[in-house]
């Protein structure tokens, strides 16, 4: 009756999109152009590996410049072409393989929109059990994976180019995938930076008042920075599998997917289990002294996900999000280099939309159309984020609620882990005891009772501590709420996020 | 009728974005969820929005009787919590695009989008991909009324590309 795809993962892909700036008029001067010697008006460039297939899409503001009026997008696609591009590719995303190729060979327009590269992600990413070979694009991957007889090369060697197709939502779509960070997104680097601080030092000046900063010098001692490279992981890891988005694959298989991988949205190797599947992984790195405070480790094996490696190609990240559970987080760089972007937690970042319980957390945009339409923006606020880019060697502190943004600017290697400490201990039991609870508690199976086992926990291992922490944190608050006159007026108006209607 | 929305930044600034929902919505901006532990951006509509539409629906450009169907399916769609009258609902909705034009469900695609109704949004694109995927190519084209814009060339090289998705 119906097909099995959920409708959410076909909508994953609608996604807003402006219209970008482009010098169409040396479009038109120079026909023979290619895509290397490409730039927008805007100056963006493209990456200095030669770009993924574009099949001759451009967007729609050339259209208006051409002389012929003919947008072979419209003629090819027949009486669907009244559809935006999105609902064309929500439709496409409830076909199988076979269908999409099938189809392909309808019209060129149909050629187009049958070779955009999400669509065969997501047939492979939903058809294999344990992993996939990545054959130079998802189409090819596939093809190879569904008949394993046909000669794979076929696939996408035409360098079939569509004159006359027009559609911001492929242009861009392309365009992020093979767009470079901008020098301008990474001038900015006013995080704190510290070396050899004491711990005491890191906590009243930083995880008391809930600030981040930059810590140089932590991972000098760790085996992972001079051992870890891909030999030697290959090696030690052998068949472990790793998560990586959806599913679980083999570390090779996957930096033979990294090595290739030209996407808006890079898959990257995000596992929480790295050291209980490869015990050496954990012997390899050690918590910095400054995080040694780690209070879920109380509940044993019953604690929520506290730990990940991340590996990933250029490219990858995660856009705006805040931490689960309330808790504060380090990342440490073993390899490669990461671009951050934080918020502080009463400011909203441009182009994110929380709901109104924080449940959900929208960031429609990819991490390089957040850069492209948003980035500017935040230089005009008050409130500017903390930037930096953290390079291997490095750790940054990410104080628990602070929003935050993180794309690896080259093949990258991280440890981080969650922690409570008794600094954000009485948040973090806030946080567990909300009504919501269930949806909003995450890394763990046992949602509803994490609070009270959390607590029960804690007074075993450390009584009083609670008390303590409350009657401290009621003192604060009684010294803060002596308002002044000027305090009184600007209640009413002060705070980050609300609603009116 | 319209709700407007309007999201304070900070009261220094005024910067300030107004969204402006059509009647059928609820009240806060439909969000996406991302979730960086496994890379997915899921939107996850209120089931509110859609049990919102307790008034008939009018939808342009579709015969009396589709508005009828899809009315009716509304309604019992957001009448009941109850597994079973949902799905019941849905047979129903999805029995009868089976007998309509391909037209209409093209109209009614664009017409579940523009209402955020994914329910509805579901059942029309399967459909359209259901009524692609039985057909044969020169079908597909008479469908559609779309015309094969390939040089010989052109097609018979880009069917060499594919050949492995016509054995069957």
């Amino acid at each position: 009756m119906f097909g099995c795809r959920s409708l959410l993962k076909q909508i994953r892909k609608r996604k807003r999109r402006n219209p970008p700036k482009f010098n169409s008029k040396n479009r038109k001067q120079n026909p023979n152009l290619t895509e290397q010697d490409f730039t927008t008006e805007d100056g963006f460039s493209l990456k200095g590996s030669s770009p993924s297939q574009n099949y001759g899409v451009q967007p729609l503001g050339n259209l208006y410049f051409s002389s012929s009026p003919h947008n072979s997008r419209n003629t090819g696609l027949g009486n669907i072409q009244t559809l935006t591009d999105e609902l064309v590719l929500d439709i496409l995303g409830f076909l199988g393989g076979t269908h999409l190729g099938i189809l392909s060979t309808v019209s060129k327009s149909f050629y187009v929109f049958c070779n955009h590269e999400p669509l065969w992600r997501n047939l492979v990413l939903e058809d294999c059990d344990d992993g996939f070979l990545f054959k130079g694009s998802w189409k090819s991957t596939f093809v190879a994976a569904y008949n394993p007889v046909f000669d794979v090369s076929k696939v996408g060697s035409l360098g079939f180019k569509v004159k006359d197709f027009y559609s911001d939502y492929l242009f861009q779509s392309w365009l992020c995938a093979n767009l470079e960070m901008e020098h301008e997104w990474l001038e900015i680097d006013n995080i704190i930076r510290r070396k050899g601080i004491s711990v005491d030092e890191f906590v009243n000046d930083f995880e008391m008042p809930n600030k981040p900063v930059l810590l140089e010098g932590c991972l000098d001692n760790w085996p992972a920075m001079k051992k870890w490279d891909r030999d030697y992981l290959v090696k030690v890891c052998g068949d472990a599998r790793f998560a990586v988005g959806p599913i679980e694959m083999k570390l090779n298989d996957f930096f033979i997917y990294a090595d290739q991988a030209q996407e808006e949205r890079p898959l990257y190797l995000f596992d929480p289990k790295f050291a209980n599947k490869v015990p050496k992984l954990g012997q390899d790195y050690e918590v910095p002294v400054y995080f040694n405070e780690d209070l879920f480790s109380v509940l044993g094996n019953e604690r929520p996900d506290y730990r990940w490696i991340i590996i990933g190609p250029a490219g990858s990240g995660s856009s705006f999000h805040i931490d689960p559970n309330s808790t504060s987080a380090w990342n440490a760089v073993v390899k490669g280099s990461k671009k951050w972007v934080l918020f502080p937690p009463d400011v909203v970042p441009p182009g994110v939309y929380p709901s109104a319980d924080g449940a959900e957390v929208a960031c429609p945009v990819s991490i390089t159309e957040w850069f492209m339409n948003f980035y500017e923006s935040t230089k005009t606020w008050k409130k500017r984020p903390v930037e930096c880019v953290c390079k291997a060697g490095e750790v940054i502190f990410v104080p628990n609620g602070w929003w935050h943004l993180v794309i690896n600017l080259e093949d990258s290697i991280a440890i981080t882990q969650n922690f409570v400490s008794r600094r954000n201990l009485l948040n973090v039991l806030d946080f567990l005891k909300k009504p919501n609870a269930s949806t909003l508690v995450s890394g763990t199976r046992d949602r509803v009772n994490l609070h009270d086992k959390f607590k029960k926990a804690i007074e075993v291992s450390f009584p009083g501590t609670i008390d303590e922490l409350m009657k401290k944190a009621e003192k604060k608050k009684a010294e803060l709420e002596k308002p002044s006159f000027w305090d009184s007026v600007k209640d009413s108006n002060s705070g980050g996020f609300k609603f009116s209607f | 009728m319209s709700q407007t929305v309007v999201l304070e930044q900070n009261a220094v600034e005024t910067q300030s974005i107004t969204l402006k929902f059509d009647g059928c919505s609820s009240d806060a901006n439909p969000s996406p969820i991302v979730n960086p532990e496994n890379q997915s951006i899921t939107i996850k509509f209120d089931d509110q929005a859609s049990n919102h539409h307790t008034i008939p629906v009018s939808i342009p450009n579709v015969d009396s009787e589709t508005e009828a169907a899809v009315n009716e399916f509304l309604r019992k769609h957001g009448s009941s919590d109850e597994e079973s009258v949902r799905t019941d609902a849905m047979n129903d909705l999805w029995s009868f695009i089976e007998r309509q034009e391909i037209g209409t469900v093209v109209v009614l695609v664009k017409f579940a989008s523009d209402v955020k109704n994914f329910e509805l949004l579901e059942i029309f694109c399967q459909r359209v991909a259901d009524v692609i995927a039985k057909k044969t190519v020169e079908e597909v084209r008479e469908i559609f009324n779309i015309a094969n814009d390939f040089t010989p060339e052109e097609e018979q090289a880009i069917r060499d590309e594919h050949r492995w998705a016509f054995e069957d």
